[in-house]
């Protein structure tokens, strides 16, 4: 596993850039795609945000500091990319926010790539209620199993609010899943 | 109960301590709901292999397209030197027969780089006293090179509830 510092630099470097995002892709594809794909729900939309976020990293490159982990920085881009293809999609569609994670939950039934049961599904349904941020933070907490930490790098929220706010999307999760 | 905490006065039902091990048991049965842990997204075959090639197309033709770009500026740039020199023929032709220089001599400019470079000693009121501010529309100063999707982008980052705005979709 290449060190993240010398996979920067190789990736600021006209000469290794090719190869170095290659190596980049290749190591984060999975792990960013799930992410995006818990936001966005549907395989093709996920699709399209991945690759836009990995061209968005490629492009951007040279403003990356190293102030926080590469991997916390590309996840900040695949998270806004995410919530912003969102966005434009209820404003396509004239729906709000809420309505359209209503409208993708639904869909889930009859997606191809969706091969939940039937508890999996009434999860993404209770998940779907869930406000925008609280949402995120139980999928990468629940699902990824990412640490505290790396998701108040990502968040940019203390580790206490996300405690709390996890806490919260566990208990209305655990109630709608009550009710039948 | 032992012996040693009678002395304080407090007592307990009959039975509290050998059930209390039950009873918390039923309560955290009760909270302890059973989540699944995966949750049920599949991808098609292969798509993570042939993710790497849609991504080098993609960069691939941005570059393209760049590199493409190229080719009209260097157009315009001759267009440009010739005009220019034209100009300066033009120029110097005149120059040689004596005439009175007006107003509508001056490129605009010119007029503007003047007035930006030199202080007039006007107040903003003495120039509007002489503007023609009837005939004048924002366009006509400002450059409005904004299309919609630049505003609407501006909109989405600054704006918190976008229905706040009242916009009507034309659907």
């Amino acid at each position: 596993m290449i060190a993240e510092e010398t996979l920067v630099a190789q990736l600021k470097d006209k000469e290794n850039q090719a190869k170095a995002f290659e190596v980049l892709v290749n190591t984060y594809k999975e792990r960013l795609y799930w992410h995006i794909r818990r936001i966005v729900m549907n395989h093709d939309d996920s699709d399209d945000v991945l690759q836009n976020t990995f061209i968005k990293v490629f492009r951007n490159i040279e403003n990356f500091k190293g102030e926080s982990k590469l991997y916390s920085w590309m996840y900040r881009i695949a998270t806004n990319e995410a919530l912003s293809f969102l966005k434009a999609k209820s404003r396509k569609l004239g729906q709000s926010s809420e309505a359209l994670q209503e409208t993708l939950v639904n869909q889930l039934e009859s997606d191809v790539y969706f091969e939940g049961d039937e508890i999996q599904l009434k999860l993404q349904k209770a998940i779907a209620t869930l406000p925008e941020k609280q949402k995120l933070i139980f999928n990468m907490r629940y699902f990824q199993e990412l640490k505290y930490d790396e998701i108040s790098d990502i968040l940019d929220t203390s580790v206490g609010g996300l405690k709390a706010s996890y806490h919260l999307a566990a208990k209305k999760i655990q109630s709608y899943l009550k009710e039948d | 109960m032992d012996k040693k905490y009678k002395k304080e006065g407090f007592t307990v039902p009959d039975g509290y301590f050998e059930g209390l091990n039950k009873r918390l048991q039923g309560r955290l049965d009760e909270d302890d709901l059973v989540l699944p842990k995966e949750d049920g997204f599949a991808v098609p075959d292969g798509y993570f292999d042939s993710l790497q090639d849609k991504l080098n197309s993609r960069l691939g033709e941005a570059e393209e397209s760049r590199v493409i770009k190229l080719n009209p500026w260097k157009k315009y740039y001759l267009v440009a030197a010739s005009v220019a020199a034209l100009i300066v023929i033009v120029i110097g032709f005149r120059l040689g027969q004596p005439e009175e220089f007006t107003f509508s001599d001056l490129a605009n400019a010119e007029l503007e780089s003047y007035l930006n470079e030199n202080d007039l000693g006007l107040t903003s009121y003495e120039i509007a006293e002489v503007l023609p501010v009837e005939e004048i529309e924002v366009n006509d100063i400002l450059d409005n090179d904004l299309n919609e999707e630049n505003i609407i982008d501006y909109l989405d980052e600054n704006v918190e509830d976008l229905y706040e705005l009242n916009i009507e979709y034309n659907e």
